[in-house]
């Protein structure tokens, strides 16, 4: 029993490495070749976690033989724009200029069902909101909305917005992050006012979130959300 | 580049314990079946069978070790049951059912290396 314990760990942390090593993808939207992938991945890491007469590197060698595998084919797939049409496919414009291409959806054995479903999923409860709609490569539908269903934007309404900045965490659930901070260049004297300005200390902090212009708020385990104003320009 | 750095070790890793283990498995079950032949040459002086047969139980010990870490167990495992026949027939006198099991012994040995080497048989 303790055997198949620890082979179990073994195992995981390995599989850990292998998947942080493959990227952000594997864990977000996948191609096919990244699907079979992690299907394989699964179902051989099974193989010597239980089965104790089988060596764990009867499971950890295909594991490694795949990550190899995928970033040779992710290399070819970058360089090369026909091999990634042939590994991936190409995306199929299903509403074109506001018009449901039947052809295309008979092509791909998609059905209307499936297309409403899909605009659903993207916030459009009929065709006639949206002008173009791509289904990918890896399943998801992409929507455009017709001119007259999209959000309005200051861009449409001509007029000049106020400037956008990255907001960072500063105190995530009471840990200080010392490193945005000072990409904040924001002093320890300036977070200690507002943490006495609200009568906590940095271990009763939930979340403070600040952007560059010193806009942001500040939650406490117990409390409600407070906004907050800081002149990070001053010291 | 981390990454690419990462399977080429990987890569290499595995291609050196491939053919480690390949060359590995080779040696020891030629070394194995030389043993038995001696001993079943020898099956009729009990007395060196016997002797031969308790150095090739210890050395047959180490090198399992090392096999089950490597290696599908059920390719080995009646292996030190066999040899511990041959050891109590060689003791009882029963030269015969000793040499039948020393000959059994030595299929094993050719069949073995057989099952685990890179064989397109195997990869088919």
């Amino acid at each position: 029993m303790l055997t198949v314990f620890l082979r179990a760990t073994l195992i995981y942390v390995i599989l850990l490495v292998i998947m942080r090593l493959m990227g952000k993808r594997q864990l977000g939207q996948l191609q096919p070749f990244e699907l079979v992938i992690t299907l394989l991945i699964a179902e051989l890491a099974c193989i010597p976690m239980a089965e104790t007469a089988i060596p764990v590197s009867y499971g950890l060698i295909p594991i490694f033989t795949l990550f190899v595998l995928h970033l040779f084919i992710t290399k070819i797939s970058a360089r090369f724009i026909g091999f990634r049409r042939l590994l991936n496919g190409k995306p199929a414009v299903i509403i074109n200029n506001g018009e449901i291409d039947y052809k295309v959806m008979k092509k791909l054995d998609m059905t209307t069902n499936d297309l409403m479903e899909g605009l659903r999923n993207s916030g459009y409860f009929s065709p006639e909101d949206v002008a173009y709609a791509i289904l990918e490569t890896n399943g998801q539908l992409s929507v455009m909305p017709s001119a007259k269903t999209a959000p309005l934007t200051a861009k449409t309404m001509n007029v000049e917005p106020a400037s956008q900045t990255l907001p960072y965490t500063v105190i995530s659930e009471g840990k200080l992050l010392t490193g945005n901070m000072k990409l904040l260049k924001m002093s320890d004297g300036q977070l200690n006012a507002v943490l006495r300005e609200n009568k906590l200390d940095v271990n009763d902090v939930l979340l403070l979130m600040l952007d560059e212009n010193g806009s942001g708020f500040i939650q406490s385990k117990v409390g409600s959300p407070i906004s907050i104003n800081i002149n990070l320009g001053e010291q | 580049m981390k990454r690419t750095v990462f399977a080429i070790i990987f890569l290499v890793m595995i291609i050196g314990f491939g053919i480690w283990e390949q060359v590995f498995i080779d040696d020891v079950f030629k070394e194995f079946k030389a043993s038995l032949t001696a001993i079943e040459t020898n099956i009729d002086d009990t007395s060196f069978a016997l002797d031969e047969t308790e150095k090739l139980i210890k050395w047959w010990e180490v090198k399992r070790e090392t096999f089950e870490a490597v290696a599908n167990h059920d390719e080995i495992k009646d292996i030190k049951i066999k040899l511990a026949e041959i050891k109590a027939y060689l003791t009882v006198g029963d030269k015969n059912m000793a040499r039948v099991y020393t000959l059994s012994l030595i299929a094993t040995c050719e069949n073995v290396p057989h099952l685990l080497a890179l064989h397109y048989e195997h990869i088919l």
